[in-house]
């Protein structure tokens, strides 16, 4: 008798245990991608699943940098038109850079990579380049300078450079929630350098995600969306620029037909959609559009919505968004 | 028919009732920090400083200059000779989940433990 109900209470025990290790939470932050990731586990969280992440962003880092003598991509970038054998995790990436490519009308495109480099932007080497520079730079850009062949070989016109560097974040976002999820993780948020990806929700309430103020130096957000599942990405003007002698800004969002960063109303595009990578590639798609595009462009796509923020501080939300966006800065209204 | 003594029955309570308070702490993840300051730099392990003590922290390394103070209750980056200047723009922060970062020199602040902030990451 003694013996039974012992057991059982030690059996009690274990099951008591084991529902602590289900619940357990960790977070971890790391530099890697040329910029900061905070991995927040909020359950079933243990050292080797943290480890298993953040080798998969080293690993995706060291696969798909632009800088890197070792990558893909370098790789495919200095073949001179040779056909390179790359890691499926980079011939994925290229692969839908080109079909969002296909679907944008080119205002996203992967082959930016020697206009990137021309004008330097966040770099040592950042200034405006002559218009002769750009113009023969903008010649190399264009799907028809990238061949993809299956299984897994890229190969580019000589010349021609392709930067996934706009989507290898969305992708390891991705990564990210597939290796939660396959670890039974039901409630995660991964910052990827402000571009965030959560998985589940926070026990019956969803999380809450600032859209950054673009006119603020700090991190200030002017709204926030409530999410669950899914990835919120955001492009603006004030990320990584810099400003010239006669005082014009110069930002890092490049326009693949003018070769200049892109000018218009707007000053940040947000973008949620459960594909971190697509949201990724479509908030610099819809920021080089432009606001009247670009909105009308959202309206007809069923998987992703956007946030709009013009010069001005209006505000354009595509509908889906309307029951979920908090205007919380008085100074920004919403126009639609 | 074996009887359990006096001492297993205690033996058992305290067996549970620590599995218990285990199994609740884990749930409601509670947290016994009062508010902290998280200080990383590059890929060492964390650092954490308390955000009411008035200090001034040295966190260069080698040729990389910056200095942080802590100044009633609030964060900021007094000098940095990095390239951008963004964590010394930056300016103040003092609520739970804001930060400043120095990437160029691989520097993470982030305020832990305030309960003060509205929003679980911010999209940027």
């Amino acid at each position: 008798m003694g013996k039974r109900i012992f057991s059982i209470l030690i059996l009690t025990s274990f099951l008591l245990v084991s529902c602590v290790d289900s619940h357990r939470s960790m977070k971890e932050v790391v530099f890697v991608m040329d910029t900061i990731v905070t991995l927040d586990v909020r359950d079933h969280a243990n050292e080797k699943l943290l480890k298993k992440m953040t080798d998969r962003l080293m690993e995706i880092d060291s696969l798909m940098s632009f800088s890197k003598e070792e990558s893909d991509i370098y790789q495919v970038n200095h073949a001179k038109g040779e056909s390179v054998l790359v890691d499926s995790s980079t011939y994925y990436v290229v692969k839908k850079a080109v079909e969002y490519t296909q679907m944008s009308g080119g205002c996203f495109d992967p082959s930016i990579g020697r206009l990137v480099a021309l004008w330097g932007i966040g770099s040592d080497d950042e200034h405006v380049p002559s218009i002769k520079e750009i113009e023969e730079v903008v010649e190399t850009i264009g799907l028809d300078k990238i061949s993809l062949s299956e299984p897994n070989s890229i190969s580019l016109m000589d010349g021609t450079m392709i930067d996934v560097g706009a989507i290898a974040k969305g992708f390891a976002a991705d990564e990210m929630i597939r290796i939660a999820k396959e670890a039974g993780v039901e409630s995660a948020i991964f910052n990827l350098g402000g571009n965030i990806s959560v998985l589940g929700s926070k026990g019956s309430d969803s999380f809450r995600i600032g859209i950054r103020n673009p006119f603020s130096e700090s991190d200030e957000y002017f709204g926030i969306v409530e999410v669950t599942d899914t990835s919120v990405v955001t492009s603006g003007n004030y990320e990584r620029y810099f400003i010239d002698e006669s005082g014009v800004k110069y930002h890092h969002i490049l326009d693949p037909f003018s070769g200049y960063p892109a000018d218009n109303e707007l000053s940040g595009v947000t973008v949620i959609c459960s594909s971190s990578i697509k949201a990724d590639a479509f908030s610099t798609a819809l920021y080089v559009m432009g606001l009247e595009k670009g909105l009308a462009f959202i309206e007809q796509m069923d998987d992703m919505e956007a946030i709009f923020v013009t010069n001005s501080r209006d505000v354009y939300l595509s509908t889906g968004l309307h029951a979920s966006f908090l205007l919380c800065d008085d100074s920004f209204r919403i126009l639609k | 028919m074996n009887m359990m003594k006096q001492g297993d029955y205690i033996l058992i309570f305290f067996l549970l009732l620590f599995a218990g308070v285990l199994f609740l702490h884990s749930m409601y993840n509670i947290q016994e920090k009062g508010a902290m300051v998280e200080i990383r730099l590059a890929d060492e392990d964390p650092v954490y400083v308390s955000i009411d003590q008035n200090t001034t922290l040295d966190l260069s390394r080698g040729d990389l200059v910056n200095i942080l103070c802590i100044e009633d209750e609030k964060v900021y980056m007094l000098e940095s000779n990095c390239r951008d200047q963004l964590c010394v723009r930056r300016g103040e922060i003092s609520l739970e989940g804001e930060s400043i970062v120095c990437l160029p020199h691989r520097i993470s602040i982030v305020i832990l433990g305030t309960d003060k902030g509205d929003i679980d990451a911010l999209s940027q």
